[in-house]
């Protein structure tokens, strides 16, 4: 069958003009007949059944009954609206209010209950079955369209006015659009305020052109109806919000009611963001916490007031509606909130808005609109309803009513305009199944139909905001820190934003710190620490760290801090410096929490060391110079080894995680201890925690050296350290070199130069190595298999190049760090944005900490 | 469209509808086409009606293109098929749970109830947050497992053991386990003694030791075991090849009353958390649903099918296999699926479901019938049709793909080659196959794959197959990259668009690590707390320097525009008109931000977040980097891009298979979660908190580090998705690896390719604006007026100053007062409220004081002609006084001012001429009712040419303003 040809309205009205009371299925519908009549009328003309029936104060009458049940009965709340649900549909479908009981399977004693609540009760229902008409003459338009309930008002006399004419109905053309934003965009280009009243939309309520054009026509300032509900307040949620925080238990953090606070107009620096709301002691969370674990003890009453005291927000509506729930009095508990929760979700509380302009019409819930011009949006699957589930309905007669009105909907207007997708991801989007029904062409998509395709061209001219001039003068950096450094090497967009926002404290920082103020603290007093101290050490670790940290966990960490403490006292107990008389003493830098917990100043030059080297552009502090050659860094993260130190510091391409620390901190301690062989040692006091667990640990698995020549790789590999390296090396190797001896491989090696390459196989490949090979096997016996030692010497400097440092590297270091300054001060004077890709590329985002704030240069359309 | 003529295959799966059927349905076999032609062809038998058909698909879409397909081939019309049971599980499932499921988790012992508006949680990110929600809660209230929290990092990890255990069917109830759920909790011993025995034995004809053995060198590395772990030697054994017989035992028994305590309490209270908050997840649909048919044998019979059918088998999961047997009414199953394409097992996909289809439905049955009878018919009899003519590829490259199902995934994989044996090898029916495999690796991995895409569209050697059968050089449309990772689809899309490259993203996209997603992140920072983190993005882009932004974050002196821009959204009252303030001004008008705006708008509206909320979930988002699925548009001719799961169905005649690399495909596995459940396992923990020496500590689990050796993780799926890859083209496969290509591009025998890495740039036609064919006209029939709108607002406009003076007592108290009035006048129950005023008092004392008929707020419309124009004036009138004589009109103003009466005077006019004109024979009166000082105040009428005058100035007014 065709698209029937529906009545125009002028038609309709002609038709039923004489008659005293019109019956319609849709209140629209009657609006605009009404809209039509040429005599003055007073009193009603045309309307629906149940407007007829309940008057112009009808109400949803499954809430009005649902506050009835709930103040009446102790049931909960779902079975209660699970039962109104059922009785009404069901009384809709059969007729009767008792209809309900035939159906067992939906049949107890709640329902039974509600059933006698409401059948004591006033309701829109209750009036349609009461009602009769006794109006003389009457119309019914489209009387097919109402269901049982409605039918039963009729009077036993009355004439039948068709809907639909024998005609079919021509549709307009199907517009295609590449996009939903393209139909969106396509409706704002069209209507304006002024034409808003002219205008309908229909489309699935659920979907993403409910959001868009909402949103859409928000952000234009064109009017429509609808707007934000009751549960839309931002303070009826944060109230809902805050009351749940009370029950979410002690690992709730302020992050979790940060948005609520913010809500009451309540600010929380973002430092404490990750710090359990109930550990820590903020004059902006004072409040919350005390609302919080009050709360139990307190009336939702008692809670609103509360709230509107420190909001200076009444909450009026909200109250009102907590007293017709009958919990304005009642304790606040859990699964009040839930229940209360559940009621938000389930019913609609009417608010008063302004309701004007376009008219926003949802497809499976209307019959018609009465706009001259309608606009029906995507008309795809969703539009296609799904009879109720239930065993009262006739699925037939529905889904004829269904079809009947979906015709009506689609010739409603004076102009209507199908705007649809015809592919989503390549994929053809299906036409509402009704046309199934009601087209006799063969389609399978809207191209297939009579359609008419658009494409959209934007003018992307917005691209945010001009700057205005403002006076600021650069500063220029002269010095960086190794930390900001492999920040800027990584993604230079992360520096900048690290220079100007905070993030929120992370308990390992806090752990850190305070381990490596105790390092600190021994290195100056450690006779102060005995076993009591060091007891005492620990809890105040555990104080400090609780706030950011969980209370199961209090027993590993105090495991983690004893073992921590315990090790670095091992270490600096045997290793440590012995003298400190080789540096000038330094003025104290920062504070050191044990230092003002026991009150005794740290106060050796060897610690904490401060440097700020402008003609390096380095700056940095080092935890501890051990001795005159080594410096040393206490780290409680997984240990590196020597090799990834070096890889860390590359700089042509950096590495994936560079790292400068020992790069640049050896620079600066090679201008104090110039021509030195230097060291530089993580110390990573918590990678023996396990070993320590099986009593087997080893303080050298906690170390991590690497080693600064202040000469050139050339010509360290002629040294006599060199030398002895490849003595202590695979068994070819060591027989070679003991033969060849120091002095000729010494002059061997004078002569050449080793590769560049640190590719096993280019070095085995490159004309050193042939060259060395074959010097060496001249210098040997034939006892010896030189190839294969002098294979593996390769190897074995190799190795040596990878484990360290030389002259030249840390003058490319050096070199390097200048060219990072120069460039950093560029992008400070405003020549060019800080980049998104770092040297080596896109950054690496695991080590990116404002990842959040960082917009990429692609443009994401 | 003419369809084809089944081939003998299909025939007999078309005809075959009675018994049970199990069909290995190749790639391109014309499934779809069979399985509806067999629906058809069921439901046309007499005295079968859609209804007593139950067709399963994969996705929604799926059932919505095979609903077409049925339509076009059967007798029924849409009208019948609507309500009758093509779906997916879940959906088949919600359907099942909304009509006879509220009572369904009273089976378990919870005492909550699934209700109408109960939603289905699909967003990952918001089930973690709930989940989170209910974790903090869980840990305080059993502070009993606190050992159990000591040993995870993340509570995540028991989602996932819920999730999966939900998908197998274990469940469970207030006092224990639902039926023989515990049995899978404490696993199966024989069954793990067969896998420890396979990878026990001796290698190389017993002169090399096992590959457990092997493994076991290492046992012990790095791990730190409970004092009572044995020694590496006993475990291994001395001068031996194999592992001890004995270890699989000591391995296999474990103490797990606790950890199975836990888990159940995790998990029941986790159900009951989620109905108490009103939701189901996924999982959950189908837990609820089985349970119910289990339960209630009468609802079972009411609701099963005669027939059910169910499609993508391969990917379905042991629930899912239960449900089907629970839907069943009679032995006519049919199940339909390639083992080869079973992809999903991160969705719980059990391949065995297919692979074993015989031994498990055996197996379940047995299950379900344990306690009494459920599955009552005879299960014994399954006929096997393979479907192996395939209608998409050539010969060459169906050869090829079986070659993907044996090709290792790493250098250590082995790879178990008798798998070939159970492969049904396809046969093409193509008409030509000039079919091209080849290999590209380079460094520049993205201007490589785009440089070759250029190469070969136009080129005649890699034609394909045009309409008319012959072939003819491809196009940019008959391109598709696919890659088993999403983020290198992003990439690609980058470059391409530096070229203006013609190529559309298709499937899932990190959504909130889109530029779009993080600018309105900073607006709504600044809209809400965080200021800061907002403003330093927003001045960053507009090019403001470090030294500037500093400045301006210190001083607050933000620039004007910019506040102006705040200001306007502090107007907006919905956070999607927010949003699309923002991207308009951003001059984002694409997909992104659509799908942004629209996910935003939906969380919000399904709960009760607050902006502050929102900003949170999209910090989550850029964290987790959670995926929304997006589709964007590049023309029609244009390269599709997507991941190797989107494409699942597809086919395109050329396929690229991009980002061939180490650690890529196969990605690089996460870790292992601290409790796992596996099979034959069953529940275990990797580490276990103790404290028996000088330290608490988390100790590994020395079992675990034997058992796993047995489980061997395997590269099978993988090999499927290679082979779901290769499949999905027509003529030819091109693969692409970067500098580390991945084993797979190692070792499958294609052709390299020479390739370099330019592109030219692409020559698209620009697009113009179209002119849009909408015009908005007026109303066709009279134009509507109410009294309102022929007042001037003027007068009301001032009055708005004095809303805030006592005197004003605002609109809703004037509603209140005119609710009294109708209940009162309708002779309802009510009195006056004595709290604010006395205005009720005074209505009341009025009304009391009628003697005559009343009518109560009835309609009153007034046809007007004005200057040929035909308008209608209509309003409701407050009270309408009937006496024998007189009729009187009576309206209530609340108002303390009598600024407004000759406004009024308007309105009340409208009404005396339509009561006049209804009451010919009486004497009509006009007044306004002055409830706040009880007075009554009698209106000269305008004239109809009065209210024609003012109805012209009105509309003049409209005329101007448009």
């Amino acid at each position: 069958m065709p698209i029937q040809r529906a009545k125009p309205v002028q038609q309709l009205y002609e038709e039923v003009s004489e008659y005293e009371l019109v019956l319609t299925p849709d209140a629209p519908l009657a609006s605009a007949i009404n809209r039509r009549v040429d005599v003055p009328q007073f009193g009603t003309f045309a309307t629906t059944p149940r407007r007829f029936a309940a008057g112009r104060r009808e109400q949803a009458e499954d809430r009005t009954a649902f506050l009835e049940v709930v103040q009446q009965t102790d049931h909960d709340w779902k079975s209660v609206s699970y039962a109104i649900g059922n009785i009404l549909q069901c009384w809709e479908h059969q007729g009767t209010i008792e209809s309900i009981l035939e159906y067992d399977a939906y049949v107890d004693e709640v329902t039974r209950d509600v059933v006698d609540i409401m059948a004591d009760l006033r309701s829109t229902s209750q009036s349609l079955t009461e009602c009769t008409i006794d109006t003389e003459s009457v119309a019914v338009v489209g009387g097919e369209q109402l269901t049982t309930l409605e039918q039963s008002v009729l009077p036993d006399e009355y004439d039948q006015i068709e809907l639909f004419t024998a005609e079919s109905f021509a549709y307009p053309s199907f517009n295609i659009f590449d996009s939903s934003a393209d139909i969106v965009s396509a409706i704002l280009d069209t209507v304006t305020p002024d034409t808003a009243e002219n205008v309908a939309i229909v489309l699935d309520a659920n979907s993403r052109y409910s959001s868009l054009i909402e949103a859409g026509l928000e952000a234009a300032d064109i009017p429509y109806y609808g707007g934000p509900g009751f549960i839309d307040n931002p303070h009826h949620r944060a109230f809902l919000n805050l009351c749940r925080t009370a029950f979410r238990g002690s690992e709730t953090t302020v992050g979790d009611v940060k948005p609520t606070l913010t809500q009451m107009g309540v600010d929380v620096p973002i430092d404490h963001d990750n710090k359990r709301l109930f550990e820590v002691d903020l004059p902006a969370t004072t409040w919350v916490t005390e609302f919080c674990t009050s709360l139990s003890d307190v009336t939702f009453s008692a809670a609103l007031t509360e709230y509107a005291s420190e909001t200076g927000e009444p909450l009026d509506a909200f109250r009102e509606e907590l007293s017709r729930l009958g919990l304005l009095h009642s304790r606040v508990r859990q699964h009040k909130i839930n229940e209360l929760t559940y009621y938000f979700q389930t019913y609609e509380v009417p608010v008063d808005r302004e309701n004007e302009g376009v008219l926003l019409a949802d497809a499976k819930s209307s019959g018609y609109v009465d706009r001259p011009v309608v606009f029906h949006l995507g008309i795809d699957e969703a539009w296609t309803h799904s009879a109720p589930q239930r065993p009262w309905v006739d699925t037939d007669a529905q889904f004829q009513r269904y079809l009947n009105q979906f015709q009506l909907l689609l010739q409603s207007g004076v102009e209507q305009y199908y705007l649809v997708q015809d592919t989503q991801g390549g994929q053809p989007v299906t036409p509402c199944l009704y046309f199934n029904e009601l087209l006799d062409t063969d389609y399978e998509r809207f191209s297939d139909l009579n359609a008419v395709r658009h494409r959209r061209s934007y003018d992307t001219d917005s691209t945010g905001f001009e700057k205005e001039p403002i006076d600021v003068a650069p500063e220029s950096v002269e010095a960086i820190s190794q930390s900001s450094l492999n920040k800027y090497v990584n993604c230079p967009r992360d520096y900048f934003f690290s220079r100007l926002v905070d993030n929120p404290d992370q308990d390992y920082f806090v752990e850190g710190n305070l381990f490596h103020d105790f390092a600190e603290f021994y290195v100056n007093h450690p006779d102060a620490v005995d076993a009591a101290v060091l007891n005492e050490i620990i809890e105040v670790m555990l104080t400090e760290a609780r706030s950011l940290t969980s209370d199961t966990d209090e027993p590993l960490r105090r495991r983690t801090y004893r073992i921590g403490l315990e090790t670095i006292i091992e270490y600096l107990d045997a290793h440590g410096p012995a003298a400190d008389d080789f540096l000038t003493p330094a003025t104290g830098w920062g504070n050191n929490y044990f230092a003002d917990y026991f009150d005794t100043p740290v106060d050796s030059p060897l610690t904490e060391r401060w440097f700020e080297d402008t003609a390096l552009g380095m700056k940095g502090k080092i935890d501890l110079i051990n001795s005159p050659n080594q410096l040393l860094d206490f780290k409680s993260s997984r240990k590196k080894s020597k090799r990834d130190v070096i890889k860390q510091s590359a700089i042509d391409p950096p590495h994936d995680t560079p790292n400068y620390q020992a790069a640049m901190y050896l620079c600066h301690f090679r201008t104090v201890q110039p021509d030195e062989r230097l060291q530089f040692t993580f110390f990573h006091f918590l990678e023996t925690l396990d070993d320590v667990i099986a009593g087997d640990a080893n303080l050298d698995d906690t170390l991590t050296t690497v080693t600064y020549y202040p000469w050139s790789f050339d010509e360290h590999i002629r040294s006599r350290t060199a030398y002895k390296t490849l003595l202590g090396g695979y068994n070819d190797c060591v027989e070679t070199f003991e033969d060849l001896g120091f002095e000729a491989y010494h002059d061997i090696l004078s002569e050449r130069s080793f590769p560049d390459s640190t590719v096993k196989s280019e070095l085995r490949e490159s004309d050193f190595a042939t060259s060395f090979t074959s010097a060496v096997k001249k210098h040997t016996s034939a006892s010896v298999n030189a190839e294969k030692g002098c294979d593996q010497a390769i190897r074995a400097l190799n190795g040596i190049r990878k484990d360290s440092f030389f002259k030249s590297d840390l003058d490319a270091i050096e070199a390097f760090v200048a060219d990072r300054i120069t460039e950093l001060n560029e992008y400070r004077r405003g020549n060019g944005r800080f980049p998104v890709d770092g040297l080596g590329g896109e950054p690496n985002y695991r080590r990116v900490d404002n990842r959040d704030l960082i917009l990429t240069e692609v443009s994401n359309d | 469209m003419t369809e084809p003529t089944p081939n003998s295959q299909q025939r007999q799966l078309i005809h075959s509808t009675d018994g049970i059927y199990v069909v290995d349905a190749g790639a391109g076999t014309g499934k779809t086409f069979a399985v509806t032609r067999r629906y058809a062809r069921i439901v046309d038998q007499p005295g079968v009606e859609p209804e007593d058909v139950l067709l399963v698909t994969f996705t929604r879409s799926a059932a919505t293109e095979m609903k077409e397909r049925i339509v076009e081939h059967s007798t029924y019309s849409l009208r019948e098929l609507t309500e009758g049971s093509i779906q997916t599980f879940h959906s088949h499932c919600f359907d099942l749970l909304r009509e006879h499921g509220h009572h369904a988790p009273t089976h378990l012992g919870l005492s909550e109830r699934i209700t109408d508006s109960t939603r289905v949680v699909e967003d990952d990110l918001l089930e973690n947050e709930l989940f989170a929600e209910f974790i903090d809660g869980f840990c305080d209230d059993h502070p009993e497992y606190a050992d159990f929290f000591r040993v995870l990092s993340s509570p995540r990890n028991l989602l996932n053991i819920v999730s999966e255990l939900a998908s197998k069917g274990i469940f469970p109830t207030s006092t224990g386990w639902y039926r023989n759920g515990e049995d899978a909790l404490d696993g199966d011993f024989d069954a793990f003694k067969r896998l420890f025995e396979d990878s026990n034995q001796p290698r190389n004809g017993g002169s090399k030791q096992s590959k457990l053995r092997g493994k076991l060198s290492r046992f012990g590395r790095n791990k730190t075991y409970l004092p009572d772990a044995p020694a590496k030697s006993e475990i291994r054994g001395s001068r031996t090849k194999q592992v001890p017989d004995s270890v699989a035992r000591r391995v296999f028994e474990e103490d797990r009353e606790d950890l199975k305590a836990f888990i159940h309490d995790i998990y029941f209270e986790y159900l009951d958390f989620a109905l108490s908050r009103n939701y189901l997840t996924f999982g959950f649909l189908q837990l609820f649903a089985f349970v119910l048919l289990c339960e209630d044998d009468s609802l079972r019979d009411r609701v099963s099918f005669e027939y059910v059918m169910i499609d993508e088998f391969q990917d379905t999961s042991e629930i899912q296999f239960k449900l089907a047997l629970l839907f069943a009414e009679t032995d006519n199953i049919c199940v339909v699926g390639d083992w080869k394409q079973s992809i999903y097992s991160f969705q719980y996909a059990a391949v065995e479901n297919i692979r074993e289809f015989d031994n498990r439905i055996k197996r379940f049955t047995a299950e379900l019938n344990a306690d009494r009878t459920r599955i009552s018919f005879d299960i014994d009899d399954s006929t096997r049709i393979p479907l192996t003519e395939n209608y998409r590829s050539t010969q060459t490259l169906l050869d090829f793909s079986e070659e993907a199902l044996v090709t290792p995934g790493s250098k250590h994989d082995d790879v178990d080659r008798s798998v070939l044996e159970e492969i049904d090898s396809l046969s093409a029916n193509a008409a030509f196959d000039n079919t091209h495999i080849e290999g590209i690796a380079h460094a520049d991995q993205h201007e490589a794959v785009l440089s070759t895409i250029q190469d070969i569209v136009g080129a005649e050697a890699y034609a394909v197959e045009g309409d008319d059968g012959e072939p003819r050089p491809p196009e940019y449309g008959d391109i598709a990259v696919l890659t088993r990772t999403r983020d290198f689809g992003r990439e690609l899309l980058s470059v391409a668009e530096k070229y203006d490259f013609p190529m559309a993203y298709d499937g899932g996209i990190e959504l909130f690590r889109t530029n779009q997603a993080k600018i309105l992140l900073a607006w709504l920072r600044i809209l809400t707390a965080d200021a800061d983190r907002g403003w330093a993005v927003v001045l960053e882009h507009a090019g403001y320097t470090l030294d500037e932004v500093d400045h301006i974050l210190d001083t607050g002196a933000y620039p004007d525009n910019m506040i102006a821009f705040r200001d306007d959204l502090r107007e907006r009252e919905s956070v999607g008109a927010v949003a699309r303030a923002v991207f308009d001004r951003y001059g984002y008008t694409g997909e992104h931000a659509d799908v942004i705006l629209h996910t935003i708008q939906s969380v919000h509206n399904g709960s009760t977040q607050t902006l502050g909320d929102l900003i949170r979930y999209i910090e989550r988002g850029i964290e987790q980097g959670s995926t929304h699925d997006i589709y964007t548009s590049a023309g029609v001719n244009s390269v599709t891009v997507q991941t190797i799961h989107s494409a699942k169905g597809l086919e395109y005649p050329i396929v690229v298979l991009a980002n061939m690399n180490a650690g890529k495909f196969p990605p690089r596995g996460g870790r292992s979660g601290v409790i796992q459940f596996t099979e034959p396992l069953g529940i275990r923990q990797r580490k276990t908190y103790a404290s028996v020496a000088d330290h608490p500590h988390v100790y590994d689990n020395w079992r675990h580090d034997i058992s796993r050796h047995c489980l061997s993780r395997d590269y099978d799926e993988e090999r499927r998705l290679l082979y779901v890859a290769i499949t999905r083209a027509e003529n030819h496969v091109i693969f692409a690896g970067g500098e580390e290509p991945n084993t797979f591009f190692e070792e499958l025998p294609f052709t390299p390719r020479p390739t370099d890495t330019t592109i030219d740039a692409a020559d698209q036609p620009t697009t113009t604006q179209a002119q849009l064919p909408f015009s908005i006209v007026p109303s066709d029939g009279p134009i509507g007026h109410t009294p309102h709108t022929l007042m001037d607002s003027d007068v009301f406009a001032t009055e708005e100053i004095h809303m805030e003076s006592v005197e004003f007592r605002g609109q809703e108290f004037g509603s209140r007062v005119h609710d009294f009035a109708e209940a009162y006048a309708l002779g309802e129950d009510v009195s006056p409220t004595t709290s604010d005023a006395d205005d009720e008092q005074h209505v009341k004392a009025f009304i009391d004081s009628l003697p005559g008929d009343l009518h109560v707020e009835e309609r009153a419309v007034l046809p007007l002609a004005v200057d040929g124009e035909q308008v209608t004036v209509s309003g409701i009138v407050d009270l309408v006084h009937e006496t024998p004589t007189r009729v009187e009109i009576i309206d209530y103003k609340t108002d303390q001012t009598r600024r407004a009466e000759k406004e009024y005077c308007k309105q009340l006019s409208v009404y005396y001429h339509v009561l006049t004109d209804c009451f010919p024979e009486k004497e009509v009166t006009a007044s306004i009712f002055y409830t706040a000082t009880n007075e009554r105040q009698h209106i000269d009428p305008l004239s109809l040419g009065q209210l024609r005058d003012i109805i012209r100035t009105v509309e003049a007014g409209n005329d101007e303003d448009e």
